[in-house]
């Protein structure tokens, strides 16, 4: 059907949209997996020219929504665990210097909460501290040491440090 | 002491004995120098797989645990 109003057109298309909804979702969706180079530009694109108004827009939104933005988020991490870490460890060997000088920046800015934490790994022999205790000088990472030998690790630290203060007495 | 485990929970009742005075310390001191070199071989060998960069199989650390009703 033709309209040569565009109002009425328009009103024409949004009632015809409403009451094939499925069906229209379906042939959309079907478009952009069959035009997937296309739509990516056309989004870019999209995104470029309206750069400023959809960062507001996000802004706004996040923090109207911050419960249901943050639950979102976490969501999201636990999911793609793996896929974040191996990114970031990308982007931090690809970026080694901008690393360092942000390290060097939050340690300064953050002295004492740094050392309050490691006081607390020490005092409370967390797997954290003891693991380091392990894997220094090896190749060996975090997840390569299992749990019962942290444990070990833990029990032992606990007597040396008891026969040192011992000793000290 | 055939496993972690096991050297784990001899390294606790150690601490204990220590602690209340049923152990030495010198006596404390020789196991928990055992006890290190023990943790230390384990080390070496978790160290070459990961050099290796394969799945290790090492009897003294894969243990499963019984489950006591």
């Amino acid at each position: 059907m033709a309209y040569a109003c565009p109002i009425r057109r328009r009103k024409y298309d949004r009632e015809w949209y409403q009451n094939n909804k499925e069906k229209e979702n379906e042939r959309r969706k079907k478009y952009r997996e069959a035009n997937k180079e296309k739509e990516n530009e056309r989004r870019k694109k999209y995104y470029e020219a309206n750069k400023e108004e959809l960062l507001k827009q996000n802004k706004k939104y996040r923090e109207e929504n911050k419960q249901k933005e943050s639950e979102r988020a976490k969501k999201y991490r636990e999911k793609n665990r793996e896929k974040i870490l191996e990114k970031e460890k990308k982007y931090r060997e690809e970026n080694k210097e901008k690393e360092f000088k942000r390290r060097k920046k939050y340690q300064k800015a953050n002295r004492e909460k740094i050392s309050e934490r490691r006081k607390r790994d020490t005092e409370n022999l967390t797997d954290y501290y003891v693991v380091r205790f392990i894997i220094e000088n090896t190749n060996l990472t975090p997840k390569d040491i299992p749990q019962e030998l942290i444990e070990a690790k833990r029990e032992l630290i606990k007597i040396r440090r008891f026969i040192k203060r011992e000793n000290q007495k | 002491m055939k496993n972690v485990v096991e050297l784990r929970t001899q390294l606790a009742v150690a601490f204990e004995g220590l602690s209340n005075g049923e152990l030495s310390s010198k006596d404390a001191s020789e196991m928990a120098n055992l006890a290190g070199k023990m943790i230390n071989s384990a080390k070496v060998q978790l160290d070459y797989h990961a050099l290796r960069k394969d799945t290790p199989s090492i009897k003294f650390l894969h243990v499963e645990e019984d489950v006591k009703n």
